[in-house]
C-alpha cells in the first residue's frame, strides 16, 4: 500500500515536472525580449516573495530592512562577477576582488551569504525593539544602504551605478531556482523546525512558554529569509546586466509588500499569485504609462499612475480582504479538485 | 569658527522647527490610534503645492494663500482618516494591515502629485518681506528665520496648553492612553480621532510653509525625508508624547545641522545617516524614547 | 423602574456567558449581583454598559432600549460604568482623572459640584489631586475609579468588585462612601465576591449560577436562605 502511494505520488511530481519544463521550452522558445523579461521578473520576485513571507509572515517579524539587504547582496554578486576590465576601469578594489570572476552558481551562494551576514549584523542589534520600533529601524537600513550605495565610490561607483554584468540568469534557472525554493520553503514550513517559526509568529508569549527559545528561531527565520532574497537579488543583477543604488529602494520594499499582501503571506501560494499579479500588472501596463490613443483622444504619459493604482488596490485589499485573495488557505490539488467538481455540481444543478 | 557654529544654529533652528511640527502631527496621531500615518509627509507636501499653485496659478496673496495651505493639509488629513483608516479601525484590522494601507496612503499620494504635476521641482513662493536680514555682528539672521521661530513656539506653546488643559486635550490624553475605559466616560473615540487628524494635518501644513520658506523647493518627494525624519523625532520623544516630540524635531534638526557643520565637507552627504545613526544610539538606550511615552503600552500592540 | 433586562442572552464573540437574565433595578436601590467567578455577573454590567450587546432579550433605561446604543451614548443617559481592575489613566494626575470623568459636563459650576462632591466622599483624592494616578496605591485608586465614574451624575451606578484586593479597612471604608452615594440619590448595582458584604449593603440581590440567577429576593430573605448560607457564607 505505502508503495502504491509512494509511486502515485512520484508520478504526479515527475508529470508536473514533465508539464513545467515543457512550458519553459515553448515559452523560451517563442516569446522574445519583453515578454520573456516579464517571465523572468515574474520568477525573481516570486522568490523574493517567498524569502520575505518566511521572515515577514511566517514567524511575524514584519521586516522592510530587505531592501537594503538586497542591495548589498547585489552589490556583492555583482563586484564578484563584473569583467575585470571594468573594475580595473572604474572602481577601487583589493587585488583580489578585482580579479575575480566568479562562475554564476558561487555568485549566487556568495550572494546568499552576504544577505545572510548582513541582516545577521544590521537587523539583530534592533532586536530589542518592538512592533513600530522596529519598523522604523528596519526602514532606516534601506535607507542607510541606499546612502552608503551611493556614497561608497571606491566599490560602488557611487549613483551610476555599475554596468556590463554578465547576463547569466535566463529561464531556466529561474523557474530552476524557484521550484526549488518552493520545495525548500514547503518542506520547511511541514517541519519540526519551521513549525517553531509558524508558532513563534502565530503566539510569541505562547511560543517560549512552551519551550520554543524565540531568539533563537527568529534568528533562524531572519537567515532563511535573508538567503533565499539575496539569491533573488543575484538573479535580478544578472537579469538587468545593470545595477545603482536607488533599485532596492522603498518603492520596490513596497511592491514586495504588495504581492504579500494581496496573495495573502500566510501561504506559498499566495506570495507567488501576489507575485504574479502584480509582475504582469507593472510590466504589461507600462505601455499605458507612456501614453496613448483612446477613441481618438491622446492620453498625455501618466508617469506614476501605475504606483497609484497599486496603493489604491493595497488599500482597498487591506480594508476589504486583509488576509489576501487567497488567505490561509494553499492551492492544492485537492483544491482543484474541488473547484472542478463544485463547477460541476453547479452546472449540473442548473440544467 | 564660532561665528560659523552661530550662524548654522540659526538655521538649524528653522529646521528643527519644521521637524518638530511634524513630529507633533505624527506623535498625536500614533499616539491615539496606535499607528503610524506613513502618509503624514504627503500631507505635508500637499501643503506646500496648495500653496504654490495659488499664489503662482492664481495670483492670491501670499498670506491667505499660507492660510488656505493649511486648510488643504487638514483637509486632506480629514479625507485620508476617513476614507482609508476609519474603515480599517471600523473592521477591527490588525496593526500591520493598517500599517499596510498607510504605506500604500504615502506612496499613492506621492505619485498622484508625481502623475499630475510631474518630478519637476518648483520654487515656493517667497514673498519679499520674507527676505529681509539683519546683521548682529557678523552673523546674518533673515527675518524669515526670525518669523519661523516665533510661529512655531507660539504654536507648540498653544498645543502644549491645549492638550494639557482643555476638556477636550484631556480627553484625547486619555484616549491615548486607554480608548476602552475613555469610552466609558461618555467620549465618542471617533470623534477624538477626527480631531487628532485634524490639528496634526494642520501642523503639517504649517511646517510646509516654513520648509518652503526655508528651502524653496516644491516637488512631490518633498515629503519622504522630512516626513520620516518628524517620525523618528516623534519616536525619540516617546510616543504620544506631544512636549517629547517637540523636544525631538529641534534635537535632530539642530543635529543634523550641526553634524554637517562640525565635520569635513566630504562627509556631507552622510547627512542622512547622521540621524538614523541617532535614533539607532538612542533606542539602543531607551527602546521607548527619551521621554515617557503616553500609551498604556509603551511596547506597542499590546505586549 | 429605572433599570430592566428582560430575557437576556449574550456572551462575547461565540463564548456564551449569559443565559435568559432578567433582573431590574429601581431608583435609588442599591442591588448586588453575587456568585462564583466566571457565572456572568460582570457579562451582565458590560451588556448593561453597552461594552457588548444582547443577541436576545432587552436592555431597558426606562422606557428606552439601549440595544442601539454605543457605551459613550449610554453613559451620557445616565449610566457610569465602573469596571473592576481600576483602570484608571494612569498617565494623568487624579484631578485630571477626574476632569476627563467629567468630559460630558459642560457647565462650569456643575463641574466645580461635582469635583467638590467627589472629594468630600474621598477626602484622600483632594489630597492627592495634582499627584500622578499611576502612583497612587491600590485603595486610592479604587476611590479615584468611584470617583471618576460619579464625575458623569449618573442615576445608575454600576460597580465591578470594589472590594477587590483591597484590605478590609479599606473595604469598609469604601462601602461607608457607597452607601453614602446612594444616599444622595444614584441608583447602584453591585457586583460583589464577597457575599457577605454584598447582602449587608444592597436591598435586593440576584444569585448568579453558570450564566443564569438561581436565586433572588431581598437580602434579608437570602440572608436566612439555608442555601445561601451553606454555599456562599460558609455557614452550615
Amino acid at each position: 500500500m505505502r508503495t502504491r502511494e509512494n509511486l502515485l505520488k512520484l508520478g504526479k511530481v515527475s508529470i508536473g515536472i514533465g508539464v513545467a519544463a515543457g512550458i519553459l521550452l515553448l515559452l523560451d522558445t517563442y516569446l522574445r525580449g519583453f515578454y520573456i523579461g516579464v517571465i523572468i521578473l515574474f520568477g525573481i520576485n516570486a522568490i523574493v516573495c517567498l524569502g520575505v513571507s518566511i521572515t515577514n509572515s511566517h514567524a511575524n517579524i514584519f521586516s522592510l530592512g530587505f531592501g537594503g539587504i538586497m542591495l548589498i547582496a547585489a552589490y556583492a554578486t555583482s563586484l564578484l562577477t563584473l569583467p575585470v576590465a571594468y573594475k580595473s576601469q572604474f572602481l577601487q578594489l583589493p587585488l583580489w576582488l578585482e580579479n575575480a570572476q566568479w562562475p554564476f552558481v558561487p555568485a549566487l551562494i556568495a550572494a546568499g551569504i552576504v544577505a545572510v551576514f548582513s541582516s545577521v549584523v544590521l537587523v539583530l542589534p534592533a532586536f530589542r525593539l518592538r512592533g513600530h520600533y522596529f519598523i522604523l529601524a528596519s526602514i532606516g537600513i534601506n535607507i542607510v544602504m541606499t546612502n552608503i550605495g551611493i556614497n561608497l565610490r571606491a566599490w560602488t561607483h557611487g549613483p551610476l551605478g555599475l554596468r556590463n554584468i554578465p547576463f547569466y540568469t535566463n529561464i531556466w534557472w529561474i523557474y530552476g531556482i524557484l521550484f526549488l525554493t518552493i520545495f525548500f520553503v514547503w518542506k520547511l514550513l511541514h517541519s519540526k523546525f519551521g513549525r517553531a517559526f509558524v508558532a513563534i509568529g502565530k503566539d510569541q508569549t505562547l511560543a517560549s512558554v512552551l519551550g520554543v527559545n524565540v531568539v533563537l528561531y527568529k534568528i533562524y527565520a531572519f537567515i532563511i529569509g535573508s538567503f533565499i532574497v539575496g539569491i533573488g537579488g543575484a538573479l535580478w543583477v544578472h537579469h538587468i546586466g545593470a545595477m545603482n543604488p536607488h533599485v532596492f529602494e522603498l518603492v520596490f520594499v513596497f511592491q514586495i509588500i504588495a504581492m504579500l499582501a494581496i496573495g495573502g503571506s500566510g501561504t506559498i501560494s499566495g506570495a507567488i499569485l501576489g507575485a504574479a499579479i502584480i509582475t504582469f500588472f507593472t510590466q504589461l501596463a507600462r505601455p499605458v504609462q507612456e501614453g496613448f490613443i483612446l477613441f481618438g483622444l491622446k492620453v498625455p504619459p501618466l508617469i506614476g499612475l501605475i504606483q497609484v493604482l497599486i496603493a489604491m488596490i493595497i488599500i482597498l485589499v487591506m480594508i476589504y480582504r486583509p488576509q489576501g485573495l487567497l488567505g490561509r488557505h494553499e492551492i492544492r490539488w485537492e483544491t482543484l479538485h474541488e473547484a472542478v467538481r463544485a463547477a460541476h455540481r453547479r452546472i449540473r444543478g442548473q440544467t | 569658527m564660532g561665528l560659523y557654529l552661530v550662524q548654522q544654529l540659526i538655521n538649524a533652528i528653522s529646521y528643527g522647527s519644521i521637524l518638530g511640527l511634524l513630529a507633533v502631527g505624527y506623535t498625536m496621531i500614533y499616539g491615539i490610534l496606535g499607528l503610524i500615518n506613513f502618509a503624514h509627509g504627503e500631507i505635508f507636501m500637499i501643503g506646500a503645492f496648495i500653496c504654490y499653485f495659488l499664489v503662482s496659478l492664481y495670483h492670491v496673496p501670499w498670506v491667505i494663500a499660507a492660510l488656505l495651505a493649511v486648510a488643504a493639509s487638514t483637509v486632506a488629513g480629514l479625507l485620508l482618516e476617513r476614507v482609508v483608516y476609519r474603515p480599517c479601525i471600523k473592521r477591527k484590522a490588525p496593526v500591520l494591515t493598517v500599517f499596510i494601507a498607510s504605506f500604500g496612503a504615502s506612496l499613492g499620494l506621492r505619485f498622484s502629485f508625481m502623475m499630475f504635476f510631474t518630478d519637476r521641482r518648483r520654487a515656493f513662493p517667497i514673498p519679499e518681506f520674507f527676505e529681509k536680514m539683519y546683521f548682529w555682528g557678523e552673523i546674518a539672521i533673515g527675518l524669515r528665520d526670525i518669523i519661523i521661530f516665533v510661529t512655531t513656539i507660539v504654536i507648540m506653546s498653544l498645543v502644549a496648553c491645549f492638550i494639557k488643559y482643555t476638556r477636550l486635550g484631556t480627553a484625547m490624553r486619555g484616549v491615548s492612553f486607554d480608548t476602552k475605559t475613555a469610552q466609558l466616560m461618555g467620549i465618542n473615540s471617533a470623534r477624538i480621532i477626527v480631531a487628532a487628524f485634524a490639528i496634526g494635518s494642520a501642523l503639517a501644513g504649517i511646517s510646509a510653509i516654513e520648509y518652503g520658506l526655508t528651502f524653496g523647493i516644491v516637488n512631490p518627494g518633498m515629503g519622504f525625508t522630512p516626513g520620516l525624519e518628524g517620525f523618528i523625532a516623534a519616536v525619540l520623544g516617546g510616543i504620544g508624547n506631544v512636549p517629547g516630540a517637540m523636544i525631538g524635531g529641534f534635537l535632530i534638526g539642530v543635529g543634523e545641522i550641526l553634524f554637517v557643520a562640525l565635520l569635513p565637507p566630504e562627509l556631507s552627504p552622510l547627512r542622512p545617516l547622521f540621524v538614523w545613526a541617532l535614533l539607532f544610539v538612542i533606542l539602543f538606550l531607551r527602546p521607548t524614547g527619551l521621554f515617557r511615552p503616553n500609551v498604556k503600552f509603551a511596547g506597542i500592540w499590546g505586549e | 423602574m429605572l433599570l430592566s433586562m428582560k430575557d437576556v442572552t449574550t456572551g462575547y464573540a461565540k463564548a456564551q456567558i449569559l443565559k435568559d437574565i432578567s433582573l431590574k433595578v429601581n431608583k435609588k436601590e442599591i442591588v448586588a449581583l453575587v456568585g462564583a467567578n466566571g457565572a456572568g455577573k460582570t457579562t451582565t454590567l458590560q451588556c448593561i454598559a453597552g461594552v457588548i450587546k444582547p443577541w436576545v432579550g432587552n436592555v431597558f433605561l426606562e422606557e428606552h432600549d439601549l440595544a442601539s446604543f454605543a457605551p459613550y451614548q449610554i453613559v451620557a443617559m445616565g449610566i457610569s460604568y465602573c469596571p473592576e481592575g481600576r483602570d484608571i489613566f494612569a498617565n494623568l494626575s487624579v484631578f485630571e482623572n477626574l476632569r476627563i470623568g467629567a468630559y460630558l459636563i459642560r457647565d462650569a459650576r456643575e463641574f466645580k459640584l461635582l469635583l467638590d462632591r467627589v472629594y468630600s466622599l474621598f477626602p484622600r483624592l483632594y489630597e492627592r489631586r495634582r499627584q500622578l494616578s499611576g502612583s497612587l496605591s491600590g485603595g486610592e485608586q479604587q476611590m479615584l475609579a468611584i470617583g471618576r465614574a460619579l464625575m458623569t451624575n449618573p442615576n445608575l451606578l454600576l460597580l465591578d468588585e470594589p472590594s477587590l484586593g483591597l484590605a478590609p479597612i479599606l473595604v469598609e471604608g469604601i462601602y461607608n462612601t457607597i452607601q453614602e452615594i446612594n444616599a444622595s440619590g444614584t441608583a447602584i448595582l453591585l457586583v460583589e465576591q464577597n457575599v457577605g458584604l454584598a447582602l449587608e449593603i444592597s436591598s435586593r440581590t440576584y444569585v448568579f449560577e453558570k450564566g443564569e440567577i438561581s436565586l433572588s429576593g431581598t437580602s434579608a430573605e437570602l440572608r436566612d436562605s439555608d442555601y445561601v448560607k451553606a454555599s456562599y457564607l460558609g455557614i452550615v
